[in-house]
C-alpha cells in the first residue's frame, strides 16, 4: 500500500457521499414539487448545507493531497477530476435547492396540476445524474459516454416543457406565477443534468486521459 | 523498443544510442537499448536502483572504458559519429561531453585552477588573459562568479556542497563541451542548493544538451523536456515529460512513477 | 532479585567496569613510560660514552721555527712543506724540560705530543712563511694516551711514571687545556685516535644515500605508479606483486652478494664507491618504496580520478598531475623509511668492501669511501682504548644523521599535503 493511498480512498469516499447526498436532495426536491411537501422542501435547505460543508471537506483534502504527495499519472488526474466533481455536484446541490424554492411556492397552489411532461423531466435528469454517479463508483468511462450522449434529448425535453409553459401562460394569464415556476423548475433541472454530463467528462479524464469537454462548442 | 515520436521535430538529434548492450564481464547490464537525446534539450533517465541508467550515461562519455570488464556492443553516436569508432580519440571525446558526479569532486586546487585544468591541457587558451577570460566566463554562466570572485585562490574543497558542484559545473562548461551529463547531481545536496542547481540547468539548455540521470521524479518533472524510464536495463518508454507524467503509455512506467513499485 | 538487589548489582557492575578501564588505561601508560624509560636509557649510556670523544687536550709550548732546525733547503711552499718539523718540535719540549736527556727518555717525552703535531705545525708554516725563524706559542695535540689520562682513565693509559709527571707539571703550569674537539668532525679516519673523526663516514654515508635515493625513489615511484594505474589485472602483475613483498623481506647481505658478483664483478665499478653501495643500497630500498608508493596511490579516491577524466585528461595526466601529488606524502613516507635503513645497513656493504680503511673523505660518488655505520663496527673492533669513546661518538653522530633526514621528511610531507 503507498502512503497516498489511504488519501486518494478517503477523498474518494467524501465523493460518494457527496454524490448520494446529491441524488437525495434532486429526489427531495421533485418529490416537494410533486406531492406539495413543504417539509420536504425546507429539508432540502438543509441538506445542500450539507453538501456545502462537504465540498469544504474536499477541498482542503485536495490541496493537501497536492502539496504533501505530488501525485502523477492517474494519481493525478483523479485528485484533479475530483475537485472538479465537487464543484458539480455542490452546485447541484444549489440547483436542488432553487427547485425547492419552486415547490414552496406551488405548494400555495394545490389546485394547480403539474404537467406531466415536467414530470417525465425530473425523472429523465434523475436518471442521468444516477448514471453519471455510477460511472464515477466504477470508474467506467463507456458509461460516461453514454451519459455524454443522453445530454441532447435532456435539452430537447426541457425546451419542449418550456414552450408548452408558455403556451399555457398565454393563454390563461392568471396562471402565470406558477407557469413561470414550471419554467424555471425545468431550467434548474436541464442544468443538474449539465453538471451530470460535466461529472462524465471528469470520470473520461481520470481513467482514460482525455480531454472531451466543450466538444460540441468546439466542433463548431 | 523504440522511442515515441515527437512533435520536437525542430529539435535535431544529438547523441543516438542503437541496439546498445553493456556487459560487465558475464553480466549484462544493457539490454537493446535504443534513445535519443535531442539538441540542446534536457533528458531525464528515470528507473529504480541497478536499472542502467548510470550505465548508459557513463557509456556515452565511454567513461566505461576504465573498467576492464566492461564491454559494449551496438552503436552510440555523437552527431553522426560513432564514438566507439577507431579515429575517435577519447581524450577529446570527453572534452565534448562533459560529466558532473554524483558527489561534487573538484580537484584539490584553488577554484581558479579548478576551472582552468580543462581549458589549459587541450589547448584553448592563447594567453593567461583569454585563460583568465574563460575562467570568469564559465564561473559566471555557473551562477559561482558572484560567490567567489574574491576568493578565487581558496581551494575548491572549502566550498560548501552547492558551491562545489556548481564549480564542478563550471569546470566542466570551461572546456566548451557540447554535451554535458549529470549523474545524480542533487542527490548529496541540500533542497536549496538543490534549486539553485536546478535552475542552473535550465538556464544551461540555450547552450548544451543535457543529460540528467535523476531518481527524484520531481526533479525529472520539473527539469527535463524528455523522459527515458529504465527498468532492468532495457528503455521502456520515453516521451515528452509532461505527457510521462500525466498519462504514460507503458504499465511499468505508470506503476513506478506512481511509486506502485522501486 | 528486588529492587534493592537489582540496583546494588548494577552498581558492583558500574564499579567493577570503572576499576577494568582505570587498569586498562594504567597498562597502556605503564608500556609507553617503559618504552620511554628503555629509550632514555640507551640515548643516555651511548651520549654518556660519547661525550669524551668530543674533547681533546692541547698543549701551548713554545716553539722556534729554527730555520736550520728545519733544514727547509729549497725555497718557498716546497721547502716549507717537506721541512723537519719533528726536529723543531723535539727542540721546543726539550727548551721546557731542560732535563730530559738521553734517547729513550727525549722518545718519551716525544711521545706525550701526537703524530698530527708536526703537520699542524707544518700547516702554520705554510700559512705563514714569515714564522720562519720566530718562536710562537702554539698549542699541540696531545697523544691519545694522555688524552685519556687527562679525562681521568689514569688506569687505562699505559703511560710511564715520568710521563705522567711531565703532564702533571704541564698542567699545573696552565700549559694544558681542553678544547672542543672540531676535528672529529672535521678529519676523516686515521690510525691515531686522536685524529681520528667521523666526516669520511659522514660523507660516505651522504654519497651513498644519495646514489640510493636518485635511484630507488623515481624507479619506486614509477613502478608504483604503473603497476597501480596502468598494468593489466592478470597473472603476471599478481605474480609482480607477490614477489616484490618478498624481495622486501630478503636478508640486506643477499644485495651485498647481487652487488659483488654483478657490478663489481661483471661491470668492474670501482670497489669501495658510494655509487656501488649506492646501487646495492637502491635494489635493497626498492620493494619498500613500491609498497609503500602502491599503498598510498591506492588510498587517493577514484572521484579524483574520474573528475580528472571527466575533463578530458589523457590517462597519463591523471596519473602523474592528479593521482601523484596526492599520493606524494605516503610515497615520501615510504621512501624515508627505506632511506632510514639503508642508512643503517652494515652487511651488503661489507660485501662490496667499503670495510677499507679510508682516510681520504670522499669528494664524489666515485671516490672509494666507508659509511657511518661501517665505521662504528671497525672502531668498535680497535684494540686502542681511546677508540670506545669514538665509536659511541659515531653512533650519536649517526642518530643524529637519521634525525635530520626524519625532519626533513616531515617538512617535505607537510609541504606537499593536500587536503582533499
Amino acid at each position: 500500500m503507498r502512503i497516498v493511498d489511504p488519501a486518494l480512498q478517503e477523498l474518494r469516499n467524501k465523493l460518494l457521499r457527496m454524490g448520494s447526498l446529491a441524488e437525495d436532495i434532486l429526489e427531495k426536491s421533485l418529490v416537494a414539487v410533486w406531492k406539495r411537501d413543504r417539509a420536504a422542501a425546507r429539508e432540502v435547505q438543509i441538506d445542500d448545507l450539507e453538501i456545502d460543508r462537504l465540498d469544504l471537506a474536499i477541498d482542503e483534502a485536495v490541496l493537501r493531497l497536492l502539496a504533501t504527495q505530488a501525485p502523477v499519472a492517474d494519481d493525478l488526474r483523479g485528485v484533479i477530476a475530483a475537485k472538479m466533481i465537487a464543484t458539480d455536484l455542490e452546485r447541484v446541490g444549489d440547483l436542488a435547492r432553487n427547485i425547492a424554492k419552486c415547490a414552496l411556492r406551488l405548494a400555495d397552489h394545490p389546485e394547480v396540476s403539474i404537467p406531466a411532461r415536467l414530470r417525465t423531466l425530473g425523472d429523465e435528469v434523475q436518471r442521468v445524474l444516477h448514471r453519471a454517479l455510477d460511472s464515477f463508483a466504477d470508474g467506467d468511462a463507456e458509461r460516461a459516454a453514454q451519459v455524454l450522449e443522453q445530454d441532447d434529448q435532456v435539452d430537447a425535453d426541457q425546451d419542449l416543457v418550456i414552450r408548452a409553459a408558455i403556451q399555457d401562460i398565454m393563454s390563461h394569464p392568471e396562471l402565470t406565477s406558477q407557469g413561470v415556476d414550471f419554467i424555471l423548475i425545468a431550467k434548474n433541472l436541464e442544468r443538474i443534468a449539465d453538471h451530470a454530463t460535466n461529472v462524465a467528462e471528469d470520470v473520461i479524464l481520470a481513467t482514460q486521459a482525455r480531454n472531451v469537454k466543450h466538444a460540441a462548442k468546439l466542433r463548431e | 523498443m523504440l522511442p515515441a515520436g515527437g512533435s520536437e521535430r525542430r529539435f535535431l538529434t544529438k547523441i543516438s544510442a542503437r541496439d546498445v548492450n553493456v556487459f560487465y564481464g558475464d553480466k549484462q547490464a544493457l539490454f537493446d537499448v535504443n534513445l535519443d537525446i535531442l539538441h540542446n534539450q534536457v533528458t531525464a533517465l528515470i528507473g529504480p536502483s541497478g536499472c542502467g541508467k548510470s550505465t548508459f550515461i557513463r557509456c556515452v562519455n565511454r567513461m566505461n572504458d576504465v573498467i576492464p570488464s566492461c564491454r559494449v556492443e551496438g552503436k552510440i553516436a555523437l552527431d553522426g559519429e560513432d564514438i566507439y569508432g577507431p579515429e575517435i580519440d577519447v581524450v577529446h571525446l570527453r572534452a565534448r561531453i562533459g560529466m558532473v558526479f554524483q558527489k561534487p569532486n573538484p580537484f584539490p586546487k584553488s577554484v581558479y585552477e579548478n576551472v582552468a585544468y580543462g581549458p589549459r591541457i587541450h589547448g584553448l587558451a592563447e594567453s593567461r588573459k583569454q585563460l583568465d577570460e574563460i575562467v570568469m566566463s564559465s564561473l559566471e554562466r555557473a551562477g559561482l562568479l558572484a560567490e567567489v570572485k574574491d576568493r578565487l585562490g581558496d581551494p575548491g574543497t572549502s566550498l560548501s556542497g552547492g558551491q562545489q558542484q556548481r564549480l564542478c559545473i563550471a569546470r566542466a562548461i570551461a572546456v566548451s563541451p557540447e554535451v554535458i551529463l549529470m549523474d545524480e547531481p542533487c542527490s548529496a545536496l541540500d533542497p536549496i542548493a538543490t534549486a539553485r542547481i536546478e535552475e542552473l540547468i535550465g538556464e544551461l539548455r540555450s547552450n548544451y544538451t543535457i543529460v540528467i540521470v535523476t531518481h527524484s521524479m520531481q526533479q525529472a518533472a520539473r527539469v527535463s523536456q524528455r523522459t527515458a524510464f529504465f527498468h532492468l536495463g532495457c528503455v521502456v518508454e520515453v516521451g515528452e515529460t509532461a505527457q510521462i507524467f500525466t498519462d504514460p503509455k507503458e504499465v511499468r512506467t505508470r506503476d513506478y512513477i506512481t511509486g506502485r513499485f522501486g | 532479585m528486588t529492587e534493592n538487589g537489582r540496583s546494588a548489582a548494577l552498581r558492583r557492575r558500574i564499579r567493577r567496569r570503572h576499576r577494568a578501564e582505570r587498569r586498562f588505561r594504567l597498562y597502556g601508560a605503564a608500556a609507553i613510560a617503559g618504552a620511554v624509560l628503555a629509550l632514555c636509557a640507551l640515548l643516555v649510556s651511548v651520549a654518556g660514552r660519547a661525550l669524551p670523544a668530543f674533547f681533546e687536550h692541547r698543549v701551548r709550548l713554545t716553539v722556534r721555527f729554527d730555520p736550520e732546525l728545519l733544514g727547509a733547503d729549497e725555497g718557498g711552499a716546497a721547502g716549507l712543506a717537506r721541512a723537519n718539523y719533528g726536529a723543531v718540535l723535539k727542540d721546543a719540549l726539550r727548551s721546557r724540560f731542560p732535563e730530559v736527556t738521553g734517547r729513550s727518555e727525549t722518545r718519551a717525552l716525544a711521545s706525550l705530543l701526537s703524530v698530527g703535531a708536526s703537520f699542524e705545525l707544518r700547516d702554520r708554516a705554510l700559512a705563514d712563511p714569515s714564522l720562519v725563524g720566530r718562536s710562537e706559542e702554539v698549542w699541540l695535540l696531545l697523544t691519545d694516551q694522555a688524552d685519556l689520562y687527562l679525562k681521568g682513565a689514569a688506569d687505562a693509559a699505559s703511560l710511564s711514571e715520568a710521563q705522567i709527571g711531565w703532564l702533571t707539571a704541564l698542567r699545573a703550569e696552565g700549559r694544558i687545556e681542553r678544547a672542543f674537539a672540531t676535528r672529529f668532525l672535521r678529519s676523516g679516519d686515521s690510525r691515531e685516535p686522536e685524529l681520528a673523526g667521523v666526516l669520511g663516514a659522514v660523507l660516505g654515508s651522504f654519497w651513498t644515500l644519495v646514489v640510493t635515493l636518485g635511484l630507488s625513489f623515481p624507479v619506486g615511484a614509477a613502478a608504483a605508479l604503473y603497476l597501480e594505474e596502468f598494468a593489466p589485472r592478470n597473472r603476471l602483475t599478481d605474480w609482480i606483486e607477490v614477489n616484490i613483498s618478498n624481495l622486501a623481506a630478503i636478508p640486506s647481505v643477499v644485495f651485498g652478494l647481487l652487488g659483488l658478483a654483478l657490478f663489481l664483478n661483471a661491470f668492474e665499478l670501482p670497489r669501495s664507491a658510494p655509487l656501488v653501495g649506492g646501487m646495492v643500497l637502491a635494489l635493497m630500498t626498492l620493494p619498500t618504496i613500491i609498497i609503500a608508493a602502491r599503498s598510498a596511490i591506492r588510498a587517493v579516491p577514484p572521484s579524483v580520478r574520474e573528475a580528472a577524466l571527466g575533463v578530458g585528461a589523457s590517462p597519463m595526466q591523471v596519473a602523474l598531475q592528479h593521482v601523484l601529488p596526492l599520493a606524494l606524502p605516503g610515497v615520501l613516507t615510504g621512501t624515508i623509511l627505506g632511506m632510514a635503513r639503508a642508512l643503517g645497513e652494515t652487511a651488503p656493504l661489507l660485501m662490496i668492501g667499503m670495510v677499507a680503511f679510508i682516510v681520504d673523505v670522499p669528494g664524489g660518488v666515485t671516490d672509494p669511501a666507508t659509511v657511518l655505520p661501517v665505521q662504528i663496527f671497525l672502531w668498535a673492533d680497535s684494540p686502542e682504548r681511546a677508540f670506545l669513546a669514538k665509536t659511541s661518538a659515531a653512533i650519536v653522530v649517526l642518530l643524529a644523521f637519521l634525525v635530520t633526514m626524519n625532519l626533513a621528511a616531515v617538512w617535505l610531507r607537510r609541504r606537499f599535503e593536500r587536503r582533499w
